[in-house]
């Protein structure tokens, strides 16, 4: 992907929530960092970010054992505004559901983590614009399917992490009901 | 008298050219500061501060510990789970359940508490490639967020080594063309605990990647030559 294009709405929420007084404040740099995961209800849209402590930053240091999410950033579409949880709160706003099996990884995976982090942000993007993930859909399925679609294609190989792959079951879940509701078969 | 007439008609070229040039000429940056030199002083330097591989989780304290005895000279005396403990105390540093494995996180604003306390001042800055050009050609300190997995991808390892964790680590050096241009930057890594270089295009991944922010001291700590 082009990196000198401007950055997707779910990039540019990310970086203005970065920016924030509570996130320079409350999270420390070895702090595992989730993708944003998008939810929905009859309402409204938001995505949901979550933050946690690991044994140690892995890979050449061998471990990696991540606890739920312990601070969570609700971002509301479409208008960015950022909602902070701590804790137990935080542990209840991510979204679970018990008995899913850990998603699989796909392998091997292409190109660099930036580029497939911004493929996941750009079709992230353009699903909400869309009317992806939402209740009900839109009455022109078509596009919103096709970016939902990729959506859930460019989710985990932009996250390809073993010990968060628990965390994304649900998300993923969710992902997969919406368009089993609401697209069909392919 | 062919000499003195030479003489006398190269002096009066010298006034006439230095009449043209402005009172006040403008510095020009390429003219005097063309790039910090990597050589065998800041060579040293660089290899005298790395600690190697960190011990916690502590890789922000670590980094910080780097520029503070690059800046100041060796902290005598305290090992790296005392130098932790200090800054757990003192400027809030994680400290985790499993105590002293798990502890040591920092943010920006921790590191720059621990290196003012240590009496190296600095500040937080946006974390762009023009602010680390600018902080490296000057010499600086500067540490840099970045999600671990960004920044380790570029040496090699597989998706998913870093576990989603972010990471810290200290930029010590510009690699410069032939223009003075900055084309990637020198890296101390205490999580792998290695040395190496990033080109600009992986520097600006990695500084997305990351907090947001950069630590950059407030004067040059990094020897030229």
């Amino acid at each position: 992907m082009d990196t000198n294009q401007p950055p997707s709405w779910v990039e540019r929420a990310v970086i203005e929530m970065k920016a924030s007084q509570d996130y320079q404040t409350r999270i420390y740099d070895e702090d595992y960092q989730t993708l944003p995961v998008p939810m929905w209800n009859a309402q409204r849209n938001w995505l949901v970010i979550g933050f946690g402590t690991s044994s140690r930053t892995g890979g050449p240091m061998g471990k990696v054992q991540s606890r739920p999410p312990h601070i969570t950033c609700v971002v509301s579409w479409p208008d960015g505004q950022l909602h902070w949880s701590m804790d137990n709160t935080a542990q209840r706003t991510w979204p679970t559901q018990a008995g899913l099996p850990a998603p699989a990884i796909p392998q091997p995976l292409a190109g660099t983590p930036m580029e497939r982090l911004r493929r996941y942000y750009a079709a992230l993007s353009t699903a909400l614009q869309q009317g992806a993930f939402a209740t009900p859909a839109p009455a022109n399925a078509t596009a919103a399917c096709a970016a939902a679609r990729e959506t859930r294609e460019a989710f985990l190989p932009a996250a390809p992490y073993p010990n968060l792959a628990d965390f994304y079951a649900a998300p993923l879940s969710h992902i997969d009901g919406w368009l089993a509701s609401n697209c069909g078969a392919r | 008298m062919d000499d003195d007439a030479s003489l006398t008609s190269a002096w009066t070229s010298v006034k006439n050219f230095f009449a043209e040039i402005p009172a006040r000429m403008p510095c020009i940056p390429c003219l005097f500061k063309k790039a910090a030199i990597v050589g065998p002083k800041w060579t040293k330097a660089v290899n005298d501060v790395f600690p190697g591989q960190q011990s916690y989780n502590n890789c922000g304290l670590q980094s910080s510990r780097e520029v503070i005895e690059q800046a100041k000279g060796k902290i005598a005396g305290k090992t790296e789970q005392q130098f932790m403990e200090d800054a757990i105390s003192s400027c809030g540093a994680r400290q985790a359940a499993n105590h002293p494995d798990e502890s040591g996180a920092s943010s920006a604003a921790t590191r720059q508490c621990v290196m003012q306390q240590y009496g190296v001042p600095s500040t937080i800055q946006p974390a762009t490639v023009a602010n680390v050009d600018d902080a490296l050609r000057n010499g600086k300190g500067v540490i840099m967020s970045s999600n671990s997995d960004v920044l380790w991808g570029t040496q090699g390892f597989p998706p998913g080594a870093g576990g989603g964790g972010g990471h810290a680590v200290v930029l010590t050096n510009g690699i410069y063309d032939s223009a003075g241009k900055m084309t990637g930057v020198h890296v101390n890594d205490t999580g792998t605990g290695t040395q190496y270089t990033l080109t600009n295009a992986q520097l600006k991944d990695c500084l997305d990647s990351g907090s947001g922010k950069l630590n950059v001291t407030d004067s040059r700590i990094w020897p030229t030559g």
